[in-house]
């Protein structure tokens, strides 16, 4: 009995031990005026993407859609945003919701990657703790993606002609190290704020249920060279050798050439994770 | 080292399968309807047979069988004192659902909580109605997972084998 | 952790004699296979490109638990190659989720490795597991439960949770810990052991350690929840009461506020032969606690917030499942059971079963914290709310009265109106959609033919104005207890306002049981819908073609 006490006591002792230490209250302010940094200094900066899985029935998109803004605050240029309407809630319904963001592009990435539930994102397309994230985990995947050392660099020259609407583009892609294995480029064509309905049920980011003039950031609106992109070189990536490649495309009337960019990644063909990304405007 | 190890731990409960004597109900605490703890050792009818029945509010066939079974529980007490014990695995949205239930029912057997499906895992219940026949040393002699109109039947001609009664 | 089980495995065999080991010992086991063959199927939207490659789904499990006096040991086995559809992605892959080990005495009980547990009504802690639902947060880690003296039990654990297949490693999730205490009076005090007045108290704390590594916000890395908890019962009468309380816990499902949370939930119940009552209410304010702040699906919940109306069983009844808004809510329910007796005029010879149900939720009144802060905005307090205020915003209302009635020997019935107001803007997720309004009515009855075959009919209609509109169903089942079973139904939409969407969704089934081994067939059209239990919940899209299970415990 006395030792069913004693055990008992001690066991109670222990677990009181653990349990005390964990309570923390937080007084205002709960955000952060400052944000995190990269970790390199070089030339070369490690810049990641935020890929924002949407569609403009998606109530829960639009407080999605603020943590991704909020964090191009912190960020700056070092993070790139990219909304990719696909999936069920960016079916075209019945007016307003009638406009189509859906690019073959977001429909093949969306059946690669398994995307079932929006928002969902993904951060360089990084597999470290899953591949698809929730809006709820992307800040602290994008602070994790920030820290990593860049392996590549990537330079956009853009040559739009207004009088045609054509856009030369030249890339530069360039390795800081040997690689045998295979990356593959890939060029897209966004447009940022475009005016048009989009459901919500967030009260703090807007009217509910629909926010009539609501600015749908950074979408996507074709992939320049494929669903998938290109391969960056057929044989062996040598240190610091440049990698050139050039298109030209037209851009569609449709698209207000003064909020267009081109967003290029470089990607490895054996995982899909992205390891550099960089944006430019198309004037 | 896991890859290795499991699957022979596996393989070797599988040869001894043919060996092992039949089971005991496992030892597991789970509550009356008034919330007292309950442990499954206590689940005895002094050498006669018990029926153990897993049930929950939302299974239909389930309450077909409690109700079949109290329809018949008198005579079948008389004819061989078999016992019944229901074991609802009704979890915290419903257990307060329960005592108004089988009190509006007029059941009259015995019935269990397991609100967090301890002793189901533990009997390795994998769909209700699930009903266990135990002989008079507690040992489990059979289960039927499923009820159908009449199965009560057959339950009881095993019943009455266990029980040594004609 | 696995070398740490292995070890107690080891010491578990070599306490006891190689003898013992073969023939005290106890295996038991149980499997489970639900596959589903996938056939395009345009009428209903069913189009190669949905299906995309993907022609079959299979979700399988086996448990083996051995057991050799107070020690026994388990290993769980899934395999989700590929999941069926509209099971999480995540769910692909196969392998050993589940491990244990564990020693129980009177006084003391050790499980290492995987363990489900539940603290009171799971208001600050549930780890449980519910197949049907792909849903699984087993903790991963250490449990202890002491029972000191008799009416005293004390518990304690420790670890991580199941996240489908994704291993804990780098604090890539939060560590769960938890502590609870349950002293019932009776039992502990000789003299009140047979008492027509009862007593039982409980209290329970856990706390969740996750690191803070989000860039905006100043997040909590050490959350804790408390609750206590008390069940009186005094005659025919029970009364029991759990309380809940949080601190902050910033998190995706509460959009980023520094609020605490709390909930609460009562109920009073009276009982005699033949008659039961029983009232519950119940209050949630921001209560969602997960071992991963970041994420909004189902999974990682640390507690659980029960839904309180009742769940229907009938297919078309059950076409409209509430499940908790974490966020917020005020439940009510009330039930009734009642058995008219044998004998009397409404009674007959057999008697007649009455149950009336009725259950609201509401949302709870949220203010702002100040003027210049929208409600629930992110990185703020979020809002004030009033503890007894009740919203006139309604997420769901059911009224439902059920009669069940034994005719003769040959004949049953049960008869059922339900009324029903489901919020499917809220519940759903469908912004902008009209709430749905509907009435059922079922009637099942069920023909005995001789002891062994029996004919079951069912009869069912939902009328609504609202979301797919007016449905009908039909169901015969023909039965050989207890091996035989033979279904044929149809649900028809005939109301839909989309004229192509009113398709009639058959299904052919055939079933085998023997003991406790289980085989059914299904051949039809399953209609897209919502499959509850518990709090959680997961949308079914419609699928057409071939499916089978099979399931057996020994």
């Amino acid at each position: 009995m006395l030792m069913k006490i004693k055990l008992t006591i001690a066991v109670l002792t222990l677990f009181t031990v653990i349990f005390m230490a964990g309570c923390d209250k937080i007084d205002p302010p709960y955000i952060n005026e400052s944000g995190g940094g990269g970790g390199d200094d070089a030339d070369v900066v490690q810049k990641v993407l935020l890929e924002d899985y949407t569609g403009h029935t998606c109530v829960n998109c639009p407080a999605a859609a603020k943590i991704a803004s909020d964090l191009q605050k912190l960020y700056g240029e070092k993070l790139i945003v990219m909304a990719v309407h696909t999936g069920f809630f960016a079916d075209p319904m019945q007016p307003p919701f009638d406009t189509d963001f859906r690019t073959n592009t977001g429909d093949k990435w969306r059946t690669d990657f398994s995307i079932v539930s929006y928002p969902s994102g993904m951060i360089n397309r990084g597999l470290e703790g899953g591949r698809i994230a929730g809006k709820g985990q992307w800040a602290s995947r994008v602070d994790a993606a920030m820290q990593e050392t860049a392996k590549a660099s990537l330079k956009i020259e853009t040559n739009y002609t207004e009088a045609n609407r054509q856009l030369a583009l030249k890339i530069d892609s360039r390795f800081l190290q040997n690689a045998s294995e295979k990356y593959l480029l890939q060029v897209c064509l966004v447009e940022d704020s475009i005016m048009a309905p989009q459901r919500n049920n967030d009260p703090s980011v807007g009217e509910t249920p629909t926010i009539t003039e609501y600015y749908h950031r950074h979408v996507l609106r074709k992939g320049v060279n494929g669903v998938n992109g290109e391969t960056i070189s057929s044989t062996s990536i040598v240190a610091n050798e440049t990698y050139t490649h050039e298109y030209n495309i037209p851009i569609d009337v449709a698209y207000n050439a003064d909020r267009c960019s081109i967003i290029v990644f470089i990607y490895r063909e054996a995982n899909g994770e992205i390891v550099q990304v960089e944006e430019a405007h198309i004037k | 080292m896991k890859a290795v190890l499991f699957p022979l731990f596996s393989m070797l409960l599988f040869l001894n399968i043919g060996l092992f004597a039949q089971s005991d109900i496992p030892q597991v605490t789970i509550k009356t309807l008034d919330g007292k703890n309950f442990n499954t050792a206590e689940i005895t009818n002094s050498g006669k047979p018990v029926i153990l029945s897993f049930w929950a509010l939302w299974c239909k066939p389930c309450q077909k069988e409690l109700d079949a079974f109290n329809e018949n529980y008198a005579d079948w007490q008389e004819e061989t004192g078999v016992k019944i014990y229901a074991v609802s695995i009704d979890d915290s949205r419903s257990t307060a659902r329960v005592m108004p239930m089988v009190n509006g029912k007029s059941w009259e057997f015995e019935v269990l909580l397991d609100p967090n499906s301890d002793l189901k895992r533990a009997m390795n219940v994998n769909m209700i109605p699930h009903t266990f026949l135990l002989d008079g040393e507690g040992k489990i002699v059979s289960q039927h997972t499923s009820y159908f109109e009449g199965a009560e039947y057959e339950l009881y001609e095993k019943v009455k084998e266990i029980a040594g009664v004609k | 952790m696995r070398k740490l089980l292995i070890f107690v495995l080891l010491l578990g065999f070599s306490h006891s004699y190689a003898q013992d080991f073969i023939d005290k010992a106890q295996v038991n086991g149980s499997f489970q296979i639900d596959g589903q063959y996938y056939q395009p199927d345009n009428a209903i939207g069913i189009y190669d490109s949905t299906i995309d490659g993907r022609k079959m789904g299979v979700n399988g499990f086996g448990n083996i638990t051995y057991t050799l006096g107070k020690f026994s040991a388990g290993v769980r086995y899934e395999a989700f190659l590929t999941p069926l559809a509209g099971f999480d992605p995540l769910q692909e892959g196969n392998g050993f989720p589940n491990m244990w080990a564990s020693y129980q005495t009177d006084f003391i009980g050790v499980t290492v490795g995987n363990f489900y547990e539940q603290f009171g009504n799971g208001l600050v802690l549930r780890a449980y597991e519910e197949w049907t639902l792909g849903y699984d947060n087993s903790i991963n880690g250490m449990r202890i439960v002491l029972r000191p003296t008799p009416g005293i039990t004390l518990k304690g654990v420790y670890g991580t949770q199941r996240y489908y297949w994704q291993k804990f490693e780098n604090g890539n999730r939060g560590i769960v810990r938890g502590l609870d205490a349950e002293f019932d009076l009776n039992q502990s005090i000789k003299s009140l052991n047979d008492a027509p007045v009862r007593l039982i108290l409980g209290v329970s704390g856990v706390s969740k350690y996750q690191k803070d590594k989000d860039p905006l916000f100043n997040l909590p890395e050490n959350v804790s929840a408390l609750a206590g908890r008390m069940n009186l019962s005094a005659g025919k009468f029970n009364f029991a009461t759990e309380y809940a309380y949080k601190i902050n816990d910033p998190s995706a499902m509460n959009n980023f506020i520094y609020r605490e949370g709390q909930s609460i939930l009562s109920s009073l119940s009276y009982s005699q032969k033949g008659l039961g009552a029983v009232l519950q209410l119940k209050r949630v304010d921001n209560m969602s606690f997960k071992s991963d702040r970041g994420i909004d699906g189902n999974a990682l919940d640390i507690n659980f917030i029960p839904p309180i109306n009742r769940t229907h069983s009938y297919s078309l009844a059950a076409r409209y499942p509430y499940a908790t808004q974490p966020n917020g809510e005020m439940a009510m329910q009330f039930q009734l059971n009642y058995k008219i007796p044998k004998g009397s005029v409404l009674g007959g010879k057999y008697g007649t079963g009455i149950a009336l149900n009725f259950s609201q939720v509401n949302d709870i009144v949220r203010s702002q914290v100040n003027d210049s802060t929208l409600v629930n905005t992110q990185g703020t307090f979020g809002y004030n709310s009033d503890f007894f205020k009740v919203s006139d915003h309604i997420f769901f209302r059911d009224f439902n009265l059920e009669i069940d009635k034994k005719i003769n020997q040959k004949w049953k019935a049960v008869v059922q109106y339900m009324n029903l107001y489901y919020d499917i803007a809220t519940i759903e997720g469908h912004a902008g959609e009209e709430a749905v309004k509907a009435n059922i009515g079922l009637v099942d009855i069920t023909y005995k033919i001789t002891n062994r075959n029996s004919l079951r009919f069912e009869m069912q209609g939902l009328f609504t104005e609202q979301d797919d509109g007016d449905w009908a169903a039909a169901l015969l089942e023909y039965t050989i207890a207890p091996t035989w079973f033979f279904t044929i139904a149809d649900q028809y939409n005939y109301g839909n306002p989309d004229k192509d969407m009113q398709q009639h969704y058959y299904t052919v089934s055939v079933g085998y049981v023997k003991e406790a081994s289980r085989i059914a067939l299904t051949y039809g059209r399953q209609s897209e819908g919502v499959v509850c239990v518990g709090g959680v919940c997961r949308q079914v899209p419609a699928s057409s073609g071939l499916s089978i299970t099979l399931s057996t415990s020994f």
